[in-house]
């Protein structure tokens, strides 16, 4: 009934089930040295077939993702403008709110904002202009601060610009008062952006750290403005007077707006 | 050179200058002197009329920037522009150094000149400290920022003189 071959195929055929069902113990050692060595080909070649098939799927997704690309390069750029608004507001913020803290700590004063346009073409001469002018009521002589000290005074007035010569300039002279102690002095710009205070009296005691502000000596300028910080005495028993030089009280490099005070009036504008 | 390409240019480098002593100030105490630079320019290419008329143009709007008395600068660089133009005495002989040599030499006179003018003004300066800090820096940096002025006035000048078309 059955060829030769055939019994050959049957037999083979069973003794296969009967080692795939009756699991002869043999043989699952070797079913665990099998799977030893085929599981890192398996995973090699799972990671392959996962990888061929993120970048079939990343083909596809392409042009979708090329689009949602741009859409975040464009939010991002949105965001960083919109910081630095915020920090430009976050800043003028600040100034305003020193200028009105200001103006409630002197009510006494009438100031002018303005904003600072130019700066003095040459260094021998330290000026700035400002975009308000006579029609705004500004005039020459008048007082010229920011919340943290004294700017200078206006030198030249237009009709729509000034010309402020800087504390620090060489023509400019302010009396001034050591907050502590009372002594009195002229206060000079000189280079270097510092100032110089001359003719204090040698009984007077200065230190370095005392502030100075304008003095009502001479009408120049309204009193109790602070001009800067004294980082320098030079006192020598031989000269008749001492000497100090201030830092100004205001950075003069970095000015961006300004204040006039337009309710003072020089006595004499020299 | 023509007035209708010099004063633009002269305008320009006015604006240019401002901006600059604008931008540099927090930084530095240096200020490019391009008007001046300009008037030179004029001097060594025009001669010493050329370097005249230029230099004063140059020195007005100069003025018209600065808190300093009005004509000062017109005076300076007029004379500055005007003895620049003794430079082109070279004629063929013209050497290419000569614009470099005569920025920094014209700066320092420029800013001896202009010191003189503010002193007289009411400005107290320490001649010694002054030359120190201003005009031997601004000599130099003329001396560096000069190719790129005297190039643009030098173009323009062949370019659009003054009879170019009528002597065709």
């Amino acid at each position: 009934m059955f060829t030769r071959t055939g019994l050959l195929a049957i037999a083979t055929a069973a003794v296969v089930l009967a080692l795939v069902f009756i699991r002869i113990p043999l043989l699952g050692d070797a079913e665990g040295y099998a799977a030893e060595v085929l599981s890192p080909i398996e995973k090699t070649l799972g990671g392959s077939f996962g990888v061929f098939s993120g970048v079939a799927t990343t083909l596809t997704r392409a042009a979708e993702l090329r689009t949602e690309n741009e859409r975040l390069r464009a939010e991002v750029e949105s965001l960083r403008s919109a910081s630095v608004r915020i920090q430009e507001l976050e800043h003028q913020n600040g100034e305003l709110v020193a200028e009105l803290n200001y103006q409630k700590e002197h009510p006494e004063q009438r100031l002018l904002p303005a904003n600072v346009i130019a700066r003095e073409p040459t260094d021998l001469i330290h000026a700035i202009t400002i975009d308000k002018g006579n029609r705004d009521g500004v005039a020459v002589g008048m007082t010229v601060v920011t919340p943290a000290g004294l700017v200078g005074r206006v030198l030249k007035c237009g009709p729509l610009s000034a010309k402020v010569l800087l504390v620090t300039d060489s023509k400019s002279s302010v009396s001034g008062l050591v907050v502590i102690g009372r002594a009195q002095g002229m206060i000079y710009g000189r280079r270097q952006r510092q100032l110089t205070m001359r003719y204090i009296d040698q009984l007077d005691k200065i230190e370095v750290g005392q502030w100075v502000v304008t003095s009502s000596m001479g009408g120049g300028f309204p009193p109790g403005i602070p001009v800067g910080k004294i980082v320098f005495v030079r006192q020598r028993d031989v000269e008749p007077f001492q000497e100090a030089t201030l830092e100004p009280a205001v950075d003069l490099a970095k000015l961006e707006t300004v204040q006039v005070v337009t309710s003072f009036l020089p006595a004499q504008v020299p | 050179m023509s007035p209708y390409l010099g004063l633009p240019l002269l305008v320009f480098l006015a604006g240019l200058q401002g901006w600059l002593a604008q931008t540099l100030s927090p930084t530095t105490n240096l200020r490019p002197e391009l008007l001046l630079l300009a008037a030179v320019a004029c001097g060594l290419l025009g001669g010493y009329r050329a370097g005249l008329v230029w230099g004063a143009l140059a020195g007005l709007l100069f003025d018209l920037g600065s808190a300093g008395p009005l004509g000062a600068g017109l005076i300076c660089m007029a004379a500055v522009g005007c003895l620049s133009g003794l430079g082109q005495a070279g004629g063929p002989r013209f050497n290419r150094l000569l614009p470099l040599q005569a920025a920094a030499l014209a700066t320092i006179v420029y800013d001896l000149l202009y010191m003189l003018l503010l002193q007289l003004s009411g400005w107290g300066f320490n001649l010694i400290v002054a030359i120190y800090e201003v005009a031997l820096p601004s000599a130099l940096l003329s001396l560096v920022l000069m190719p790129a002025v005297y190039g643009p006035v030098y173009w323009l000048w062949h370019r659009a003189r003054p009879g170019r078309e009528a002597s065709r």
